[in-house]
């Protein structure tokens, strides 16, 4: 890790890379490929609020 | 009767069960959330009796009304730089209004706006698990690095870390995506104090599991599915997205259930997804529940879970039926019927990314 990613919070040390494929998949897609929970439009899962969030 | 669901109509559980519902007769509108555009804006009439129209829809009594995923306000551009923090307040607070008011109307919200809200909250739910009597792995949610060192130190078992909402962060560069995930973690691991003040976490004893089971929880019905995950990962939701899980329909323990019913009971969430890791004594621990986790995979990897036809018997159900869920399903089509009809249809794909997500960052 470069001193510059020294100075990263842990979770993104923890995070993992995925592939272009794998990121439309977790997205969110009308094709229900969407197993995973993550949907970074508004929201993963249901576990959080954007609605506290505004859309610019 | 209607259905209001409260998501873009192309969100991928919404589409099928609107479809799943409009094929056995009943009427269906979506409602994205407050916008500044005409189909997106809300009123809300108190006079002689409460009325709300979200957009072209009127809210009316029997309703069911499923808040599947509302989006963020959505300003006018036009708004003046000089106001757009007013703005910004007056329309999160009436976005509030028009989603707990629904729950004082004589509609059913599932899930009421306040209980899943509470829910959603980790800590909230891992003490409320454990005082209904589920089984919770040791945990401390913290943001104080002494905290976080004790509680590595004490510990003789395998940890890990979780955050509390996800995250990815896209390179710029192109070099990739990153998402957080949950990780073992040793106490050698980790980073400076200072580091561990950046972001609070979760920090928890590790279940050493032979599988994961997904519940799903449909008022007072229990459905667990056990996840077989060949590579016996940490966080079966990636490989799960490459179709590498065996779903199979299991029994759910009677001390799980009268657990989970009670954990339904005290959070006012009549819906929602669990998440349990079975250890290799066969106890369950409960991880998470997330109020509208995704569920009609289960249908896509094992035809017999039935998810899509359940929940459709349980958002329609009439107040007071004693009809059960299982004889009102039969009145819905499945997942497979629905995948058969889109192969007929040519039905549009959501964006991938929304730059400006609270929930994506861009690092270099």
């Amino acid at each position: 890790m470069s001193k510059q990613e020294d100075n990263r919070v842990l979770s993104r040390r923890g995070a993992r890379m995925i592939s272009e494929d794998e990121t439309t998949r977790v997205n969110g897609g009308l094709h229900t490929e969407t197993k995973c929970s993550f949907d970074p439009r508004i929201g993963v899962d249901g576990d959080a609020f954007t609605n506290d969030c505004i859309a610019h | 009767m209607k259905i209001i669901i409260l998501a873009q109509p192309n969100d991928n559980h919404t589409s099928p069960v609107k479809w799943a519902l409009q094929q056995a007769g009943y009427k269906v509108a979506c409602w994205p959330g407050l916008s500044w555009t005409e189909p997106q804006q809300a009123c809300l009439q108190v006079d002689g009796e409460t009325k709300l129209h979200l957009g072209p829809h009127v809210v009316e009594p029997g309703d069911a009304i499923w808040i599947r995923r509302s989006e963020p306000p959505v300003l006018n551009p036009k708004t003046s730089e000089a106001d757009k923090k007013f703005v910004e307040n007056e329309y999160r607070n009436f976005n509030y209004t028009v989603h707990y008011v629904l729950e004082t109307l004589p509609v059913r919200c599932v899930n009421k706006y306040s209980a899943a809200r509470f829910v959603n909250n980790k800590g909230v739910q891992l003490h409320l698990a454990r005082v209904c009597g589920l089984k919770i792995p040791k945990t401390v949610l913290t943001n104080s690095p002494q905290a976080i060192k004790g509680f590595f130190t004490d510990n003789p078992n395998r940890m890990i870390c979780k955050s509390l909402t996800p995250h990815m962060w896209e390179r710029q560069s192109g070099g990739g995506v990153a998402i957080t995930e949950t990780f073992e973690i040793t106490r050698e691991e980790l980073p400076r104090d200072e580091i561990l003040t950046y972001a609070p976490g979760i920090y928890q004893d590790m279940v050493v599991k032979q599988f994961d089971v997904r519940t799903v929880l449909m008022g007072d019905r229990i459905y667990s599915f056990a996840l077989h995950n060949p590579k016996k990962a940490l966080d079966w939701r990636a490989d799960a997205s490459k179709g590498k899980v065996d779903v199979e329909i299991i029994a759910t323990p009677p001390d799980v259930e009268k657990g989970l019913l009670a954990f339904a009971r005290k959070t006012g969430a009549c819906f929602g997804s669990i998440d349990f890791a079975i250890d290799m004594e066969g106890q369950w621990w409960f991880l998470e529940i997330n109020e509208q986790g995704q569920f009609l995979w289960l249908d896509q990897s094992n035809r017999e879970a039935r998810t899509l036809e359940r929940f459709c018997a349980f958002l329609t159900m009439p107040e007071g039926s004693t009809q059960s869920l299982e004889e009102r399903a039969e009145m819905f089509p499945s997942f497979r019927d629905f995948e058969k009809s889109l192969e007929k249809e040519d039905v549009p794909q959501l964006d991938v990314v929304v730059p400006g997500s609270p929930f994506l960052s861009t690092e270099p």
